[in-house]
């Protein structure tokens, strides 16, 4: 099971298409979809809260030092700028992944790796209900399953 | 930091070029070894901000704006700095693992397939005799599921 903060850096980094294909397809599996449109809606709410923060922020310091020649508050508004767009790729994340979940779409290559994924999980369960010691090589081949290489 | 450091770190984020790619290919187990460097002194400085972080807010509980701000902004920079480079890690433990070459825009089909792969591998290589439930694993590659 991935953690829940190397979940949200996943989620975070496919937002600012910074992810790698591997990372990507694991979000968008089946099992994950529910998890990743939680995380998006989060970090929407948590951005909007950061920006309406940072609004009031900036309109108090440019209330406090009308005479300055530069925007007091420039550096604020560039963080809100950035949040802002950083909000909108979310958002567009957001609208993927409902779509992904309302038409039950799979691409050719998720049921594949679906299908892996579950000849892994067998391994995995039979080992367990033999009660048989893992070796490195099965903990490295459970990890994959969370897009850990390990062996 | 010398220039292979600046390399891998520049890879890392996504920033070096084609040749430097080639480079590093073509030096695995150093690059393998930069990066473990790497993920530890990341991993030790994530540590410490922690600690500082915990140690400003809770000295200036009182202040209306967040004191450790600008560590927390650090702090986030470096657990994703530290998020790629595992990946880059693993890529590498890849090539090594399995002699075969392998891309940053591998899908997780791919990935999933070379796991498999590996652990028949270390199975085969380090003289365990497989079980059925191995066995019937390494199947799947071939698009079996009879487990």
């Amino acid at each position: 099971m991935i953690s829940e903060d190397q979940f949200a850096l996943m989620v975070s980094e496919d937002i600012k298409n910074k992810a790698d294909q591997t990372t990507k397809d694991i979000l968008r599996s089946k099992d994950n979809r529910d998890r990743w449109r939680q995380a998006l809606i989060k970090i929407i709410s948590n951005v909007e809260k950061r920006v309406d923060y940072l609004s009031k922020e900036a309109m108090s310091l440019r209330h406090n030092y009308p005479n300055f020649e530069d925007d007091p508050a420039g550096s604020i508004a560039k963080t809100i700028e950035k949040s802002e767009r950083f909000k909108f790729h979310a958002e567009k994340k957001l609208a993927e992944v409902d779509r992904l979940i309302f038409l039950k779409e799979e691409n050719p290559d998720a049921k594949l790796s679906g299908f892996l994924k579950d000849a892994i999980l067998m391994h995995k369960q039979l080992k367990q209900s033999y009660k048989r010691p893992a070796d490195h090589a099965d903990v490295a081949l459970w990890n994959a399953i969370d897009g850990k290489w390990t062996f | 930091m010398k220039d292979f450091e600046i390399i891998v770190s520049e890879d890392i984020k996504n920033k070096s070029s084609g040749t430097d790619k080639e480079f590093l290919k073509s030096h695995k187990e150093e690059w393998r070894n930069a990066l473990l460097v790497i993920v530890k002194t990341v991993s030790n400085k994530v540590k410490e901000l922690d600690n500082e972080i915990d140690t400003l807010r809770s000295t200036y509980s009182g202040f209306e704006i967040d004191p450790a701000s600008g560590l927390d902004e650090q702090r986030t920079k470096a657990n994703r700095f530290r998020f790629h480079a595992e990946k880059k890690l693993a890529e590498v433990d890849r090539l090594i693992g399995l002699g075969t070459e392998t891309n940053q825009d591998s899908k997780l089909i791919d990935f999933l397939r070379d796991a498999i792969s590996a652990h028949k591998v270390w199975v085969l290589e380090n003289g365990h005799s497989p079980r059925k439930g191995d066995e019937l694993l390494w199947e799947a590659l071939d698009g079996k599921l009879s487990i």
